[in-house]
């Protein structure tokens, strides 16, 4: 019996024994084993496996035909860090980095504290049946793509047969094409990434909202507090470590602004504001076969991002909330 | 909070609050609506800017026309394939997986979490993955959209610590009878988890229902293409270049914009329909996966 020897394995850790081994650990829990068999397989190849092929970004990678993915890449010739060097000198690339961050800082700047407002007014609603009905129906955007969502889009924001039309022509203005004139084309993508995600991103804020002890808010009206100072000093701090955990993560991500998205809404005439580093790569990598300089740019963002999660972590830990590590 | 007194900045902040939830409602579900109507409007009344309620001249050629494409058919079958069997052996390795991590006995236990932890925060890349898959041979192969999303790191956490939390005792009893682990996990452990199991189960059919950019990647073979893909083609890009939908929209009249809401709820209705009876089990879901994680 499995357990009784652990016990007995553990009991004996002052008796000299002598150690069995590893493989007669694996021998002796085969079953296990083998049931995590398909899944080791997996991460080995498909998840390892492309880490693995970063090596490209620092090769002039052509893909050999018919020789297999481990082949090709030995058989590349080793360029250092020309690639990168290319990206950091591309115009290209300066304005795809800075359209990712924009988008980006704007969405959280915008998108990170709506879920937060929507959480605390869903917590004021005393109607259960009301409340679930309304999060229901935020919740939905979530289930649908971005593929349908952008179909949406482009049908209720047309310039000509939109819904906003009939305002314009009441104000007699030029209609605004958001999602072909690029000095609106970010306020689109900002808009609706909220209006998506913004049901969705509540449900971590109300659960956290629903932990709070009622004993606190009933202390508090005994004291005479009003409704926003009860926010202002318990809800608020409540939640405070979700928040800040939830913004490490955000910020962590800021060069990811939303491919989905993006990729479903971009058009030739907003690339120049609306490329961001994902749909750069792969124009770049999948429709240009620019194997191995879209590979290093994917690389460093992904440093990045790596280094910004540490950073934000660190930063929050000195200002004395809990971080993620 | 209770109250002894409600006073009128109360009752203000109240109804306040009730308009801007309701406005949320109407503003969520209204594109679903506008796209309704226009599916169903004749092209004069589709190209009507504004506001659109309801159809008010009504017209089913788009629907008829979306209806008899055999594209449209073909890419619904390739999503549910991909739906039903990629989600089945999702949660079937999944599932075994998490349960073999959630044993402390497990030996090299943390080497392997450790080597999972880390894939989910770094990854190789489109370029990379596509290479591989393009290595191994499977480009232009089903296998393609299913294999490479087999197992998330997230979900085997989240199994794993659902498995953790059963009770060793009920285990015990079996490895008294002699039951193997893979026993004891078809015959008690799965019929406990039905919960988790759900929530896994319904998050990759979601997944698998709405993926497009595998596809995207992996197919060149217009008989392989998913709903989703095949709709973004009609959708998204600028032009209509499935030769089905275009030909047969050239001897007769309806205006694109009709013909891609007619198309946008032939994709969507599925999920629509589904969609109020399960959302509360992805909820759940999240909130298991955030509390534990």
């Amino acid at each position: 019996m499995k357990t009784l020897s652990n016990d007995v394995k553990a009991n004996n850790s002052i008796i000299a024994k002598p150690k069995k081994g590893l493989w007669y650990e694996i021998w002796r829990y085969k079953i296990l084993m083998l049931m995590l068999l398909p899944t080791i397989i997996y991460f080995i190849v498909f998840r390892y496996g492309p880490i693995v092929g970063i090596v490209i970004a620092f090769q002039d990678y052509t893909p050999s035909a018919g020789q297999g993915f481990i082949r090709s890449i030995i058989n590349s010739p080793f360029v250092g860090i020309k690639q990168f060097h290319k990206f950091f000198t591309s115009m290209n690339g300066l304005q795809v980095v800075i359209n990712t961050v924009l988008i980006s800082v704007y969405k959280i700047i915008f998108g990170f504290p709506a879920p937060i407002v929507l959480a605390l007014l869903l917590n004021e609603v005393r109607q259960q049946h009301f409340k679930k009905v309304i999060q229901t129906i935020s919740y939905l955007p979530h289930f649908i793509s971005w593929v349908i969502l952008a179909g949406i889009l482009r049908i209720i924001f047309s310039p000509d047969t939109g819904v906003i039309v009939p305002i314009y022509k009441l104000l007699q203005i030029e209609p605004i094409n958001f999602l072909g004139d690029p000095k609106y084309f970010r306020i689109l993508l900002v808009v609706s990434d909220i209006w998506a995600s913004v049901g969705w991103g509540s449900i971590i804020y109300l659960a956290a909202l629903s932990n709070i002890d009622i004993q606190l808010y009933e202390a508090a009206t005994i004291d005479g507090a009003n409704r926003f100072q009860q926010l202002w000093h318990i809800t608020l701090p409540s939640i405070s470590s979700v928040i800040v955990i939830m913004f490490i993560l955000r910020v962590g991500n800021i060069l990811d602004a939303g491919f989905d998205q993006v990729f479903n809404l971009l058009n030739p005439a907003v690339v120049s504001v609306g490329e961001i580093i994902d749909t750069y790569v792969y124009s770049r990598g999948l429709l240009n076969m620019d194997f191995s300089y879209s590979t290093a740019v994917g690389v460093f963002k992904s440093l990045i991002g790596f280094g910004m999660v540490l950073g934000v972590n660190y930063i929050a830990k000195k200002l004395g909330q809990e971080g993620i590590w | 909070m209770y109250k002894y007194n409600i006073s009128v900045g109360e009752k203000i902040f109240t109804i306040v609050n009730y308009i801007i939830l309701i406005g949320l409602g109407l503003v969520t579900l209204y594109p679903f609506i506008h796209v309704t109507c226009i599916a169903f409007s004749t092209q004069a009344e589709a190209m009507r800017p504004g506001l659109h309620l309801w159809p008010r001249e009504i017209d089913t050629s788009s629907f008829e026309l979306i209806l008899g494409a055999d594209d449209i058919w073909n890419a619904y079958y390739n999503t549910i394939y991909r739906t039903i069997l990629g989600t089945f052996l999702s949660v079937l390795t999944t599932g075994m997986g998490a349960y073999a991590l959630s044993k402390k006995y497990l030996p090299l236990r943390n080497i392997f979490l450790g080597a999972i932890l880390f894939t989910m925060y770094f990854s190789g890349g489109i370029i990379p993955s596509y290479l591989l898959i393009r290595g191994l041979g499977l480009l232009n192969n089903r296998w393609s959209m299913i294999l490479p999303s087999l197992v998330w790191g997230y979900n085997l956490i989240v199994m794993k610590n659902f498995f953790q939390n059963i009770p060793e005792s009920l285990e015990e009893s079996a490895r008294i009878d002699g039951a193997s682990d893979f026993i004891i996990f078809i015959k008690i452990i799965v019929p406990l988890s039905m919960p988790v199991i759900a929530t896994i189960a319904l998050w990759m059919a979601v997944y698998h229902w709405n993926a497009y950019f595998d596809n995207l990647m992996y197919i060149n073979d217009k008989s392989k293409y998913v709903l989703q893909r095949m709709i973004r083609g009609l959708i998204v890009s600028a032009n209509m270049y499935y030769s089905d939908i275009s030909a047969l929209n050239e001897t007769s009249n309806i205006w694109p914009e009709s013909l891609k809401s007619a198309t946008i709820l032939v994709s969507t209705v599925p999920i629509l329909l589904v969609y109020p009876f399960v959302q509360k089990y992805f909820v759940k879901g999240v909130m298991i996966g955030a509390i534990k994680g």
